[in-house]
């Protein structure tokens, strides 16, 4: 099964043995890998499987340890990133170059401005250059308008456009989709569409299969630091990749949810509450031992309705109840005072502390401040116990609990929040995005975690743009439209299709009722 | 105990804690070695350097500048600074001279004491409870408590008259030491056991690491801030005490530029002003550094304006290194996840 067996075409792109040695660690072990002109080619595996690796050494922040990179059939080597934009080789990460103070045709055109001769800018020139990509984009984004007003998604299209105007033959798009809503996500592949029939290279990284499977050409997986197989998309099913990322077959999602009795007592009553600009009016129960999801599409109020119950953002009317006796959360003390805990939907951003230890993050929510003597000194060996104990109990794989933080992957990082929600002594959880970024494998352990921990009388909320992932651990699903409930299915009602549904603003129909 | 993948595990993680230990060490090391270098070269090339006389004023200048370094080494932290220290320093070193002359030295000590605490207390109140940064609030405070400093001697010198034994805090020895040293070997233990082993240390590393985690993880950003300038606030007091025995007379123009020399030590220490960590070992060598250069500059009868030379240049070195470290931990890291 060779890389090249779909086509005679010459690549745009080809990795000949590249291997990448850090320190103790053999990132990618002589990986081929090549890219044809007007396709899709996914990469895919766990983390520490090497994509990124990979992706760092085609856009020239890391430089391989030995083995070839060619660009159009000519021997390249790529000393920094600028070298590989040259070559023809953009990259669009999560994290954006773009210049939030600057407008969306500034942006395209940062860097190298149309200027005249005495070296002022040419604005006329820059608004219809960058109209005109945009419109053969099929972007509605005002030209004037400032990148820091612009969605996740809308900043997205910018970066294309921006490669697209520089001409660019291959793109590469890490995890794209982490932060878009559906109606997003499908105009993304639109687009991807559309750069394709120009004869641009993508290369697509993603954990979604679904997606891979939508849009991708080509399938190449890696695992361990080598490339596992390269394959076209219609030799593939989802299941073959998954056994090619994990060396072993899956464990079913469907196998992870067990139904058992609803309570009937609420752990936490919603009623009527209010936040300015949120949401309106949504009133629900929480029951002791259940998993409440959360769906919802951007600018449903989701994220908001977690964090006004975190003490986060203050409502402007209605009550909060817990164990029948209303509660007053004007701050994150008050909530974890009464046994609420959330985690933030952006592990960077609001999740991990960087620069502290495994540990530190595990515990940091576990220590109220200046309020009993005997938590005045940190006890290491007690901590220690505490951590072994969630270590053993979620699985996190850390070489030690005085690890940095960032030395951890995106899922174990996961994994030590979800600790972190544990070690507050909370006992109802309000989980954002639980699995966002994480790998297939971790994520099915993750939803276990959740179900196991329901089970044990938690009382949890996932809130996520992941309908799967709803539809696997949910036992009711609450969906928000514009801040006002829309619907609270059963656990027979929950299905991909309703969810999406009621998102989007539509009514279920009979039949699925 | 009793399995033995448990026990590889005990090894691993004594391991990586001495490594990263390590780590931490060789970064004070850099400080040590450039301290050493420059000692050698000061006892060679400056005659009188190397005398019992000018390394013990030498260590106390260093300690009274430690003192502050170490306080505002916790403020970096937290991911904030405090340019107050300078005056504070000053005004509180005219407190306690001035209540020499009407209560006992332990009650004068207390009164400077409490002085700096409250200036650093509202520091804290200000920055958390009005949102300002801290370099607009303690920039400002700056201002007035130098102004009060003034208008509260009204220019004039404040000499120690009543209780001379006050200098034994300066030309005081134990076990040998300059009692200085003493207050500031004291200082560093507490202030290390804070940092390291209080939950209060871990939050407000955690706030300079990442702010918006730390709200989310239910951290009191407030109160860790109130507490983290209250701290720098006694830090700057019990130098300005530990200036008023070694000056006995001391007048409100004094300590200008301490802020610059507290900063330049916690940075120079190896603690990044991008907050997250501190360095409290590196600081202490850096004040040591600081000192030595000064006096050696001195001996050698280099006009003491070069000295302000010294410190910007030390300054923006500290600063390029820090830079170099991160972007080389960040190459690192690309290696991961």
């Amino acid at each position: 099964m060779g890389a090249d067996q779909t086509s005679d075409q010459e690549p745009i792109l080809s990795l000949t043995g590249i291997s990448k040695q850090f320190p103790g660690v053999r990132a990618l072990d002589n990986i081929e890998f090549s890219l044809l002109a007007g396709e899709v080619h996914a990469l895919m595996g766990e983390n520490g499987a090497g994509k990124s690796t990979l992706i760092n050494i085609i856009s020239g922040l890391l430089q391989p340890t030995s083995g070839k990179i060619y660009v159009a059939g000519e021997e390249v080597v790529f000393a920094s990133a600028i070298q590989a934009q040259k070559a023809g080789i953009s990259t669009i990460t999560q994290e954006f170059n773009l210049v939030p103070q600057l407008t969306v045709a500034e942006n395209i055109f940062l860097g190298r401005e149309p200027t005249a001769r005495i070296g002022l800018l040419k604005w006329r020139e820059i608004k219809r250059r960058a109209s005109e990509v945009l419109n053969e984009l099929g972007l509605n984004v005002p030209l004037g308008q400032r990148v820091s007003y612009l969605s996740v998604g809308d900043r997205q299209l910018v970066e294309i456009a921006k490669a697209l105007s520089m001409e660019f033959r291959i793109i590469t798009m890490d995890e794209p989709t982490a932060a878009l809503n559906a109606a997003e996500v499908a105009r993304l592949f639109e687009i991807i569409e559309k750069l394709k029939e120009r004869g641009i290279a993508v290369l697509y990284v993603s954990h979604r299969l679904r997606e891979i499977f939508r849009i991708a050409d080509r399938v190449t997986v890696l695992r361990d630091g080598k490339r596992v197989d390269t394959r076209r998309r219609d030799e593939l099913t989802e299941d073959d990749v998954v056994t090619m990322m994990l060396g072993r077959a899956l464990r079913k999602e469907a196998t992870i949810y067990q139904a058992i009795p609803l309570s009937e007592q609420a752990a936490l009553s919603v009623k009527d509450i209010t936040l300015p600009g949120f949401i309106t009016d949504v009133s629900f129960d929480l029951r002791v031992g259940e998993v409440m999801g959360c769906a919802g599409l951007v600018g449903s109020g989701r994220y908001e309705l977690t964090r006004a119950l975190f003490g986060l953002q203050q409502i402007s009317g209605g009550d909060v109840e817990i164990k029948g006796r209303p509660v007053v959360l004007n701050s994150t003390s008050d909530a974890i005072r009464h046994g609420i805990y959330m985690l933030p939907e952006e592990r960077k951003v609001e999740g991990i502390f960087p620069d502290l230890t495994v540990r530190e993050n595990l515990l940091i929510s576990a220590k109220r401040l200046f309020r009993r003597l005997s938590e005045l000194l940190i006890n290491p060996r007690e901590e220690e116990k505490q951590y072994q104990g969630i270590r053993n109990s979620l699985d996190i794989r850390a070489s030690s609990s005085g690890q940095r933080m960032t030395k951890l992957s995106g899922g174990n990082q996961q994994k030590v929040m979800l600790g972190r929600a544990l070690m507050s002594n909370s006992r109802i959880l309000l989980l954002n995005e639980p699995t966002r970024g994480v790998d297939v494998g971790t994520r099915v352990e993750i939803h276990a975690v959740i179900r196991k921990l329901a089970q044990s009388g938690y009382s949890i909320v996932v809130s996520s743009s992941d309908i799967p992932e709803l539809v696997s651990v949910s036992d009711r699903c609450l969906v928000l439209s514009a801040g006002r409930t829309k619907g609270l299915l059963n656990r027979a009602q929950i299905t991909e299709d309703n969810i999406t549904a009621l998102a989007i603003g539509q009514e279920i129909t009979g039949d699925n009722r | 105990m009793s399995n033995p993948p448990e026990l590889l595990n005990f090894r691993a993680i004594f391991s990586i804690a001495n490594a990263t230990r390590f780590i931490q060490v060789a970064e004070s090391l850099g400080v040590f070695a450039l301290l050493l270098i420059v000692v050698i070269s000061a006892s060679i090339i400056a005659p009188g350097f190397f005398t019992y006389t000018n390394l013990t004023n030498t260590l106390i200048i260093a300690s009274i500048t430690a003192v502050t370094g170490l306080g505002m080494t916790f403020a970096i932290a937290m991911g904030g600074f405090d340019l107050s220290v300078g005056s504070v320093q000053v005004l509180t070193a005219i407190v306690v001279t001035s209540l020499l002359s009407v209560i006992d030295p332990p009650l004068a000590i207390l009164g400077a004491l409490l002085t700096g605490l409250a200036l650093g207390l509202l520091n804290g109140a200000l920055i958390s409870k009005l949102r300002l940064p801290a370099f607009v609030v303690t920039f400002g405070m700056m201002s007035i408590v130098r102004g009060v400093a003034l208008l509260v001697t009204q220019g004039q010198s404040v000499m120690v008259t009543k209780h001379i034994e006050f200098g034994l805090l300066n030309n005081g020895k134990i076990l040998g030491l300059p009692v200085p040293f003493i207050i500031m070997m004291i200082v560093f233990v507490v202030l290390s056991a804070l940092l390291k082993h209080t939950p209060f240390g871990r939050h407000a590393c955690a706030i300079g690491g990442n702010r918006g985690a730390a709200i989310v993880s239910g951290v009191s950003i407030d109160r860790v801030t109130i507490a983290v300038f209250g701290l720098v606030g006694v830090t700057a007091a019990i130098s300005g005490v530990m200036l008023s025995s070694q000056l006995m007379i001391v007048d409100a123009t004094l300590g200008t530029g301490f802020e610059l020399q507290a900063i330049t030590v916690s940075v120079l220490g190896g603690t990044s002003l991008s907050g997250g960590h501190g360095n409290l070992v590196g600081t202490v060598f850096a004040a040591l550094l600081l000192a030595t250069i000064a006096s050696a500059l001195n001996i050698l009868k280099v006009v003491s304006f070069y000295q302000y030379l010294a410190l910007g240049i030390l300054l923006i070195f500290a600063l390029a290194i820090d830079t170099a470290r991160r972007a080389f931990i960040a190459k690192s890291l690309l290696s991961r996840a």
